[in-house]
């Protein structure tokens, strides 16, 4: 069901390097730590793995992922005592479906996104860098 | 009846003539914000016309035009006598009828289909930042947010705050001064409100998908917001700058060639705009083309008060 990943462990590290503030950075901080893993966490696992030292209230933690699970970003199952949590889709499936909607087409893209640039062409992209050497060269650098 | 004709014509005129006539000319390339204002005055004026055709049938067929002016005030029985036309009472009550369905069902669409798009235009943006806020990381240098993807990506949302966007592969793939030119384009974006430009040229058309006008103001307003964002890159950094980085996001090695955007021409014309040398627009032309903007949306206004207005100068409505 969980979908995992190597490259996410070096974003966990980031995200541990800020300051957890608010129910909002916590929720991504969470998030990282179900995204680096294969296994379902209990609250009290993802909490030792939270930033040590400055890790939040056992009862916050507890809170942000029952509401998580409400939102659809986690799944959870009865084990023993307590509640076994496991994110739904893994980091990458999220991050596939921002850029599903960022890349969409113009004219008619989904549009609520300015893209610096629409996908072009190999032989004019070289064509261009030729032309863009012949300026340069054409003119003293700025 | 004189004026809502008048304005009818109007509107059909511009509609007509206008998107030909300003799609020809050259100097929006040199001069993209003021094309972007040009595009926006030809749509507000071809809207205007139409309400305002609405208006001049509605001011005396409504009841307070014209049974209420009767017992109530001379002053607004001369106002309907000069919006009116002397023909028989069921033609001109059949004629009103009709005009002001046709004005009023055009303009509640237009209301529905811009108010339609923004709105989804901004569930969008609540989805996407949703997201974004667990899986981007915020780059404090830059003020940015980074996504770990494999493509180069660079965007933003809208809103003044933006985000603007890149993905790790964009990062690598930009130098300092070209990472600051894409910034400076993403900014300008954000500073002038682009976003919310192309998502109302977008809802009119999406409103009236068959008229010409409307379709070919969206792909202009669309195409002239990225240029009127790279010359904002150019004031940041250098042409040439602009011009490699537009290059450098657009080489995607890892992009399958069939996704190919139908827009892809665009970037090639955006680089070579880059590397010619374009002069700027005499100051002359800018203050030429500001007035008739103006003058475009202007004059439905005036045609559809005039009536109103000379019934009040020949001295009939002194209510005082």
């Amino acid at each position: 069901m969980v979908v995992e990943t190597v490259e996410t462990v070096e974003t966990v590290e980031t995200v541990e390097g800020g300051v957890v503030r608010g129910f909002g950075e916590l929720e991504a901080a969470i998030m990282d730590v179900m995204w680096a893993t294969d296994e379902p966490l209990t609250v009290r696992e993802v909490l030792n793995r939270l930033r040590p030292g400055r890790e939040p209230a056992f009862t916050t933690v507890q809170t942000v992922m029952d509401i998580l699970y409400r939102k659809g970003w986690m799944d959870r199952e009865l084990r023993g005592r307590g509640y076994r949590y496991w994110a739904k889709a893994g980091r990458e499936d999220y991050v596939a479906g921002l850029m599903a909607s960022a890349l969409r087409a113009s004219p008619d893209r989904a549009a609520a996104l300015a893209r610096f640039v629409e996908r072009m062409d190999q032989a004019e992209i070289d064509e261009l860098r030729g032309a863009l050497e012949a300026a340069r060269a054409g003119e003293p650098p700025p | 009846m004189t004026a809502a004709i008048l304005l009818a014509v109007y509107a059909v005129m511009l509609a007509e003539v206008g998107p030909a006539l300003l799609r020809r000319v050259s100097w929006v390339e040199r001069a993209p914000r003021l094309g972007i204002v040009a595009w926006q005055s030809l749509t507000a004026a071809v809207v205007a016309a139409v309400m305002m055709a609405g208006v001049a049938v509605a001011l005396p067929a409504t009841p307070w035009g014209a049974d209420l002016a009767h017992e109530l005030d001379a002053c607004l029985m001369m106002l309907r006598d000069a919006y009116a036309t002397p023909l028989s009472a069921p033609a001109i009550a059949a004629s009103f009828a009709a005009a002001l369905l046709t004005c009023t069902a055009i303009t509640v669409r237009m209301i529905y289909g811009v108010g339609a798009e923004v709105i989804r235009a901004q569930r969008e943006r609540r989805w996407h930042l949703t997201v974004l806020r667990m899986v981007a990381h915020h780059d404090e240098r830059l003020d940015v947010l980074v996504i770990d993807y494999g493509a180069p990506v660079a965007y933003c949302l809208p809103g003044r705050a933006g985000p603007i966007v890149l993905s790790t592969s964009a990062l690598d793939a930009l130098d300092d001064r070209r990472l600051m030119a894409v910034l400076a384009h993403e900014r300008a974006h954000l500073r002038s409100h682009h976003l919310l430009f192309t998502a109302v040229a977008r809802g009119l058309r999406r409103a009236f998908p068959f008229v010409v006008l409307f379709r070919t103001a969206e792909q202009e307003i669309d195409r002239l917001t990225e240029l009127a964002a790279d010359d904002a890159a150019v004031t940041a950094s250098d042409r040439l700058t602009v011009a490699d980085a537009l290059l450098t996001l657009a080489d995607d090695h890892n992009a399958p060639t069939c996704a190919l955007a139908a827009g892809s021409h665009r970037t090639g014309q955006r680089v070579r705009r880059l590397l010619g040398r374009t002069p700027p627009l005499r100051a002359i032309v800018f203050v030429i083309i500001g007035v008739l903007a103006r003058a475009a949306i202007a004059a439905p206004l005036a045609v559809a008060a005039l009536p109103g207005l000379l019934a009040i100068t020949l001295g009939c409505c002194n209510t005082g």
